[in-house]
C-alpha cells in the first residue's frame, strides 16, 4: 500500500482555500483538484528545465504558503473556520479513501495508446529520461496536466487513484446543475438519481472513472462553470471567485491544447465581461490561460506543429490581440446572455457547415451512427434515449419561460460540439486522415466518441431545463 | 430512463470498463508489461483499421463471441470464415515458447467465451508488430495455442505451412 501524505494534505489545504474563496463546496473541491493539477504542473515544468526538485514536497509547500495566504487575506471574512479546516480535512481523508480502495482491489483503466503516452511524459517529469515525448501533433492532443499530476507518484511510478476523484467531482457537480435548474427539491432528486444510474450504466462515461485521460477533467471544467455562471446569473464574478476559477483555467490550458478552444465559449464571456468590469479582473482570467498554455507548449512539447516555440509566442500574442480587439469592437448590448446566444448558434450553423463541404461526411455519419446508436462507441442506448427525449422536449422547452442563461448555455454546448468537430476536421486535413474515416472512426476509441464525456453538463441543462416545466425555474441555492 | 439503465447494462454491447487486481503503479511495467487490459474487440477497432480477418471460423468450427461485431466494424470482405488454426499440433516447444514470449509483450489480453465451448472462459490476446498498426491488408490470423488460450495475431509471427 502507497500512502501520498503530501498529496492528500494538499487537496486539504486547497480545498480550505477553495472554500474560503468561494463559500461554495462544490467550487472548493473542484479548486482543490484543479490545485492540485496546476501546481503539479508548474513543479514539473520548473523540475524538467531547473532540476530535480521534490514533486510531491514542493506542491505541498506552495498549497500550505496558499492556505496561510488565504487566512491572511481573507481573515474577515471566514465564516466558522474550524468547520471549514474539519471540511477540508474530510475531503483530504475521501482522497486518501479513494486512493487506498483503488489499491486494495488494484483497479485501473482500460489499456489505451493515449494514457501510455500520458504516462511516458510523466516518467519524463519525474527524470527518468531527458527529452520530452510530447512530440508535435500528438504532444498538444495529450496535453501536460494528467502527466504531470501523475507525477506526484513515487519516482518511477503514476499516483494511483486521482484520476477517479476527478470523475467523482464531475459527475457530482453535473448533478447539482439538476438542482440549480429545476430548483424543486424532491424533484431535482429524483431527477439527479435517474442521470447517475444512466451515467454509471453506460460503459462510455463509466470507462472514464479510471481513464487516463484529460476528459473528465473538461467535464469537470464545464460543470463547474456552468454552475458559477447559474449561480451568478450572468458572467460577472466578484474577485473572490475570479480567483477562485483561476486553478481551473490554468489546468485546463495545461489538459491539451483544444480544451481552451472547446472552453472558449464559456471563458470569452466571463473575460470580457470582467474585463469590462475590471481590467484586473479581467487580465485575472485571461492571464493563468495564456501563462499555462505558453509555459507547456514553449517547455514541454518538442516541435510545436504550428511554427515550433517561435509558433507559441505568436499565437498566444494573437490570442490576447484578439481579446482586445473583440473588447473594443463588441457593444455593450453584444454581451448579454441574449445575444450570446444568437452568435452562438450563427457560429455554430457556420462551422458546421463548413466541417459538412470538407469532411469525408458519409463515412463520418456512419461511423458515428455505429457508434452512437449500434453501441460501438459504448453508449448503449444513453444517446438514442437522449435524442427522443430531445425530440419531445422542444416544444416544451418553447413553452418554458426558461432563463435567459440556461437558454445560452445550451448556445453554448453546441457551439463547443461544433468547435470539437472543426478541431478534428481539421486535424485530420493536416494529418491527411480525413479523406479516409472524416471526423469519426468505428470504437470507443475514436476521439470524438470519447470526448463527448465532456458535453454531460450542457446535457444535464438541456434535460434539466425541459424537466422543469411546472416548476419554479428560478435559481436556487439550498445545495452548495 | 431507469429502462435505459437497465438497457445499457443487461443487454447492449459492453466491454471491460476497468482494469482489476492490478498490483503496481510502476509506468515501465504498465507501458511494456500490459497490466492494463482492453477488450479485443476495442483493440481491433483502434488499431486494425486495415486489416483482414482470413480464419475467424464460422458456427460449426468455433468463433469468437465477438464475431457479430468483427462483421459490423469491418465488414463482410475482410473476414473470412476458415477454422481457427490449432498450433498446439504444429508448433514444437521453441515455436511455443516464442509465441507466448510475443503475446506476453505486445498482446492485450481478455478473458471471453470459448470459441470451442460457450461454457467456458478462454484469454483471447490480440497481438501485433507495432510497425504494422494500420498497415493495409495485414492479415491477422486467429490461433489456438492453448487448452483454454486463444490469440489473434498478425501475419509476420505465423510459421506458415
Amino acid at each position: 500500500m502507497i500512502f501520498y501524505p503530501e498529496v492528500w494534505l494538499s487537496l486539504a489545504f486547497l480545498y480550505f482555500v477553495g472554500e474560503a474563496l468561494s463559500r461554495r463546496y462544490s467550487v472548493a473541491i473542484s479548486f482543490s483538484i484543479f490545485g492540485l493539477i496546476s501546481l503539479a504542473a508548474y513543479v514539473s515544468l520548473f523540475s524538467v528545465t531547473v532540476g530535480q526538485a521534490p514533486l510531491a514536497l514542493t506542491v505541498l509547500v506552495i498549497s500550505t504558503i496558499c492556505l496561510i495566504a488565504s487566512i491572511f487575506f481573507l481573515r474577515r471574512s471566514l465564516t466558522k473556520p474550524l468547520w471549514m479546516a474539519a471540511r477540508s480535512m474530510v475531503f483530504g481523508a475521501f482522497s486518501a479513501a479513494v486512493s487506498i480502495i483503488t489499491q486494495y482491489f488494484g483497479v485501473a483503466g482500460v489499456a489505451f495508446s493515449d494514457g501510455f503516452t500520458i504516462l511516458t511524459a510523466t516518467s519524463w517529469i519525474q527524470g527518468a529520461f531527458d527529452i520530452s515525448p510530447l512530440d508535435g501533433d500528438k504532444g498538444v492532443k495529450r496535453g501536460f496536466a494528467i502527466s504531470a499530476v501523475q507525477s506526484l507518484g513515487e519516482t518511477g511510478e503514476y499516483l494511483v487513484g486521482f484520476i477517479p476523484l476527478i470523475f467523482i467531482a464531475a459527475v457530482s457537480t453535473s448533478l447539482l446543475i439538476v438542482f440549480r435548474i429545476i430548483g424543486d427539491k424532491k424533484k431535482s432528486v429524483l431527477v439527479s438519481l435517474v442521470l447517475l444510474a444512466m451515467m454509471l450504466s453506460t460503459e462510455a462515461i463509466f470507462r472514464h472513472l479510471y481513464l487516463m485521460n484529460s476528459h473528465s477533467l473538461i467535464w469537470l471544467a464545464f460543470a463547474i462553470t456552468i454552475m458559477m455562471i447559474i449561480d451568478n446569473h450572468g458572467f460577472v464574478f466578484k474577485r473572490t471567485l475570479i480567483v477562485s476559477l483561476i486553478p481551473l483555467l490554468s489546468a485546463l490550458a495545461f489538459a491539451r491544447l483544444d480544451a481552451i478552444w472547446i472552453y472558449a465559449p464559456l471563458l470569452v464571456p466571463i473575460a470580457l465581461a470582467n474585463y469590462r468590469a475590471s481590467k484586473i479582473n479581467g487580465l485575472l482570467v485571461l492571464s493563468p490561460v495564456l501563462i499555462s498554455l505558453g509555459a507547456w507548449l514553449f517547455v514541454a512539447v518538442v516541435d510545436f506543429p504550428f511554427g515550433g516555440k517561435a509558433g507559441v509566442g505568436i499565437i498566444l500574442t494573437l490570442a490576447a490581440s484578439a481579446f482586445l480587439l473583440a473588447n473594443w469592437l463588441l457593444p455593450e448590448t453584444a454581451l448579454t446572455a441574449a445575444s450570446l446566444r444568437k452568435i452562438y448558434y450563427f457560429a455554430s450553423l457556420g462551422l458546421l457547415l463548413v466541417i459538412i463541404i470538407i469532411s469525408n461526411r458519409g463515412i463520418s455519419v456512419q461511423n458515428l451512427f455505429i457508434n452512437l446508436v449500434l453501441g460501438e462507441g459504448l453508449w448503449g442506448v444513453t444517446i438514442v434515449a437522449l435524442l427522443v427525449f430531445s425530440l419531445l422536449a422542444i416544444p416544451l422547452l418553447r413553452r418554458v419561460n426558461s432563463d435567459q442563461i440556461v437558454k445560452f448555455l445550451l448556445a453554448a454546448g453546441l457551439l463547443a460540439m461544433s468547435l470539437y468537430l472543426f478541431a478534428k476536421v481539421a486535424d485530420g486535413l493536416d494529418s491527411g486522415a480525413f479523406t479516409g474515416q472524416g471526423f469519426s472512426r468505428i470504437g470507443w476509441g475514436d476521439s470524438l466518441n470519447r470526448m463527448l464525456v465532456a458535453y454531460i453538463p450542457f446535457a444535464v441543462v438541456f434535460v434539466s431545463s425541459a424537466l422543469s416545466v411546472g416548476a419554479n425555474t428560478k435559481v436556487e441555492h439550498k445545495f452548495r | 430512463m431507469l429502462v435505459v439503465s437497465f438497457l445499457n447494462l443487461f443487454v447492449f454491447t459492453r466491454d471491460v470498463p476497468l482494469t482489476l487486481g492490478v498490483r503496481t503503479a510502476n509506468i515501465e511495467r504498465v507501458i511494456d508489461g500490459k497490466e492494463w487490459v482492453e477488450s479485443p474487440m476495442q483493440t481491433l477497432a483502434t488499431f486494425m483499421g486495415e486489416a483482414v480477418f482470413p480464419n475467424v471460423g464460422d458456427s460449426s468450427t468455433g468463433q469468437f463471441d465477438f464475431i457479430d461485431r468483427m462483421y459490423l466494424v469491418f465488414g463482410d470482405e475482410r473476414i473470412g470464415e476458415s477454422p481457427i488454426v490449432d498450433v498446439r499440433g504444429i508448433y514444437d516447444e521453441v515455436d511455443m515458447t516464442e509465441l507466448r514470449y510475443f503475446l506476453d509483450f505486445l498482446g492485450y489480453s481478455s478473458e471471453r467465451t470459448c470459441p470451442h465451448d460457450e461454457n467456458l472462459l478462454c484469454e483471447v490476446y490480440v497481438a501485433w508488430n507495432r510497425d504494422r498498426t494500420k498497415e493495409a491488408g495485414m492479415r491477422m490470423i486467429a490461433l489456438r495455442f492453448g487448452e483454454l488460450e486463444y490469440a489473434l495475431v498478425d501475419d509476420s509471427v505465423v510459421i506458415e505451412g
